[in-house]
């Protein structure tokens, strides 16, 4: 059996627990626009371990800062993984910390060094640290699930969604319905209808989230692609009928 | 006096990745099914962030019938990653999250205020000496010195 490979049927069992104890919490963005993870669930995400450097994200960019200095100390885990004198300025000294070698063990694997570099050169400096925590991230979950990744998780999320807005919708027709019998032969006082609006492209510069242009998936994937759990259960276990 | 081109066959069977780093397209290319040669902007896109000894070192340590799933959802991020450089697909997955939040508030909200209108329904459709009343009067014969329970009426 291929190293990574995810036939096995209780290893599709695992990263559907893990996306839905990982991806049923709540991540939000810092005010900042600093990417965190609540501290009380960390223990729950499967990257606990950044939510350190969130929480602390002062110190990351003390840690900026200081990077030459601590450099002599010690080498980032960038550096130590490429077997290489950090140098003061390293790119990646303020982003791995030496702590965390796991994390750019996970972005090389999937990005490749030269691939980060060229990104963080292409990124202002005061949006590295989010960068750089959204590859872990993406890197952790290729490495977890190497087939979809960050994508499992959008499509998993996104049936959560529809669903909700299902039972939002049925539950606003029951408001409707009993609004009606206790007005009867007049018109009823329409209660507010509250209802997920759908969430359209913001435009660049308003919430700091682009949007995207035509033929570009924004919030799923697009009609055509499989949903991942759906196949892989049937595919482990053939006489499942759906994925949910 | 003219130059007749030869036809390079392999130009026109080359894989997109093939096509990219100009090199020969072997019949086993493993970029080939994947990245056919007339979407170079797939491999363009995911070739910016992975590089292609990446891709191929993924390709191969899944099975066959996965890799182009594998392929799609490499494209999918590197697409996303491109209309935002800082979060990529993670701000999607932000943005669902709190689109989640939304609707599960919402959801509470509307079931708790239909317990109210139901709790309040219960109360004031409460029935009253109905069987009393509809036995009084029955087409047109007074009932109601009746007993309910041994009615004498045909």
């Amino acid at each position: 059996m291929p190293k990574g490979c995810t036939v096995v049927a209780s290893q599709q069992a695992k990263n559907l627990i893990y996306y839905l104890c990982s991806f049923g919490s709540i991540l939000f963005f810092h005010p900042l626009n600093t990417l965190c993870f609540p501290s009380s669930l960390s223990s729950l995400l499967p990257f606990a371990s950044y939510s350190s450097i969130c929480r602390s994200g002062g110190r990351g960019r003390i840690r900026g800062i200081m990077a030459s200095s601590s450099s002599y100390n010690s080498p980032c885990a960038a550096c130590k993984f490429l077997r290489r004198k950090c140098m003061p300025g390293c790119i990646f000294a303020p982003y791995f910390p030496p702590e965390e070698p796991q994390k750019f063990a996970n972005v090389h694997k999937i990005f490749g060094a030269s691939n980060v570099t060229k990104l963080l050169n292409d990124i202002l400096p005061h949006q590295r640290e989010d960068a750089v925590n959204s590859l872990a991230y993406e890197a952790e979950a290729r490495v977890r699930d190497p087939v979809y990744g960050c994508v499992g998780a959008i499509s998993f999320l996104q049936r959560q969604v529809d669903r909700l807005q299902k039972e939002l919708d049925a539950a606003n027709a029951d408001l409707i319905r009993f609004a009606c019998n206790e007005i009867p032969g007049g018109m009823p006082v329409m209660p507010h209808l509250s209802s997920i609006q759908p969430v359209t492209p913001p435009q660049r510069g308003t919430t700091g989230i682009p949007a995207l242009g035509d033929g570009i998936f924004y919030q799923s994937p697009p009609s055509n692609f499989p949903y991942p759990y759906a196949n892989q259960l049937q595919w482990s276990h053939p006489s499942n009928s759906g994925g949910n | 006096m003219y130059r007749f081109h030869k036809l390079d066959k392999t130009t026109s069977t080359r894989c997109a990745v093939c096509k990219y780093f100009r090199r020969r397209c072997p019949q086993d290319c493993i970029f080939a099914p994947y990245f056919p040669n007339d979407n170079p902007h797939k491999f363009t896109c995911v070739h910016r962030f992975y590089g292609a000894s990446n891709i191929a070192k993924m390709l191969e340590e899944i099975p066959v019938q996965l890799r182009a799933h594998l392929v799609e959802s490499l494209y999918y991020e590197a697409t996303c990653r491109i209309q935002d450089p800082v979060y990529g697909c993670v701000g999607i997955i932000s943005s669902l999250h709190r689109q989640i939040q939304i609707a599960q508030s919402q959801l509470a909200k509307t079931q708790a205020e239909i317990s109210v209108l139901d709790a309040n329904f219960v109360v004031t459709n409460e029935p009253s000496s109905s069987l009393d009343e509809s036995l009084v009067q029955q087409n047109g014969v007074d009932h109601g010195l009746d007993d309910p329970f041994n009615p004498w009426f045909y």
